[in-house]
């Protein structure tokens, strides 16, 4: 009887025949409710890990050629005049310390996350648009995940070479710096030979990669499409 | 059929209403501030994002300006506002929900790992003094790797908030 009252005086003469309309209300303004703040449009897309970090391990294969040929330059120009070279190489060296953080941070995250690094590609994998690889995805799912940990290994190959390999460098360069002669390039021959063996330690954990994610790639390429760059 | 008595019914609605109105209200504002934990609300999301990328630029502009500073005053601010952007960045992901805290879980490794790996280059500097190298071409060099570096992370920050819709 009292809501009966506070209705009437809130201008609801008839709150029987109002009423019969309410759970409709209710349920429309719950709809209106999901409609404006729903998890829909804000839930994250997930990022296109896989191709981001193939591109990444790319352009970090392209900065160890450079600084590699950098290096070998310091010999091939020890009779004449070296110190071109050494600039060259300095500013090599400094650009592989700056480019190579991505590469690095995602190889360091690799081993932090380990298997779970591999289930965030396989959820991105299997919500692609396209049926087909998403059926490749899970055909292939033992084979994906082999190629993973053989993928995760090599990129521990890289995550420890690279470090004692920058070193070097660093070190070469610091040994150079004052006076890039023929003199002070031959005393530091085993370390530059040092940095060139470890150089090569980490362009072949790069290849690796490379190769396993290709392979990843090849196995989630559905029958007659042309494979992008 | 008879239909059931008003007195019922009316009580029955309104309970009913107001039991939707509370479990709406959950749901929206599920991301409500926790007493013991910081808020996840998009706000102090876009608050905490921000703070992170303005002590990027002050680190940025530390690196500019601390080969001036004599007596190894310069080191030593640079390894002060560095530590100034880990913490940001540590406040900033206690802000994030667990959604975005487990879809982009790859990413805040990544991160992480990133400022570990900016973070050798202070060693890398000191070796680089120890190995024979000058300590104003050493210094400039570290002031150099250090602002191009974090340049490479607050690109990949502002990129992964992007991707995981960081105060939406």
């Amino acid at each position: 009887m009292m809501t009966k009252r506070v209705l009437r005086h809130v201008g609801i003469r008839n709150p029987g025949k109002c009423c019969r309309w309410l759970p409709a209300a209710v349920i429309l303004a719950a709809l209106i409710g999901c409609a404006s703040t729903g998890t829909a449009s804000k839930e994250p897309t997930p990022r296109d890990d896989f191709k981001e970090y193939r591109q990444i391990v790319v352009q970090a294969m392209g900065q160890m050629d450079g600084t590699l040929r950098a290096l070998d330059e310091i010999s091939t120009q020890a009779n004449r005049d070296p110190r071109p070279a050494y600039e060259a190489f300095a500013k090599a060296v400094h650009r592989l310390e700056v480019d190579s953080i991505r590469v690095r941070a995602r190889t360091q995250a690799m081993r932090a996350r380990g298997d779970a690094y591999f289930e965030r590609w396989e959820k991105y994998l299997a919500g692609v648009d396209n049926e087909q690889v998403r059926q490749l995805a899970e055909q292939h799912r033992p084979e994906l995940k082999q190629s993973f940990a053989q993928a995760q290994q090599a990129a521990q190959q890289v995550r420890e070479v690279f470090r004692p390999f920058l070193s070097d460098l660093q070190k070469l360069r610091a040994v150079l710096e004052a006076d890039p002669s023929l003199a002070r390039i031959d005393s530091a021959k085993s370390l530059l030979l040092a940095a060139k063996d470890k150089g090569r330690q980490v362009q072949q954990g790069l290849d690796r990669l490379l190769a396993e994610m290709n392979s990843m790639t090849a196995m989630l390429r559905p029958p007659g499409t042309i494979p992008k760059g | 059929m008879k239909s059931m008595p008003k007195k019922i019914v009316l009580p029955a609605v309104l309970g009913l209403f107001a039991s939707l109105v509370f479990l709406w209200v959950n749901v929206v504002y599920a991301q409500a501030p926790w007493p013991f934990a910081p808020p996840t609300t998009p706000m102090a999301q876009r608050n905490a994002m921000t703070l992170v990328i303005n002590q990027v630029s002050w680190f940025q502009n530390a690196t500019r300006t601390a080969s001036s500073i004599t007596g190894g005053g310069g080191y030593g601010l640079l390894m002060q506002q560095f530590q100034a952007v880990r913490d940001q960045y540590a406040g900033f992901k206690s802000t994030l929900n667990p959604q975005q805290l487990s879809l982009g879980a790859n990413q805040i490794a990544e991160l992480n790992s990133g400022l570990d790996i900016i973070a050798e280059a202070f060693t890398d500097y000191q070796a680089a003094v120890a190995n024979g190298q000058s300590n104003y071409t050493a210094f400039a060099n570290l002031n150099s790797v250090l602002y191009e570096a974090i340049g490479v992370w607050v690109r990949e920050f502002k990129q992964d908030c992007r991707q995981l819709r960081v105060g939406w």
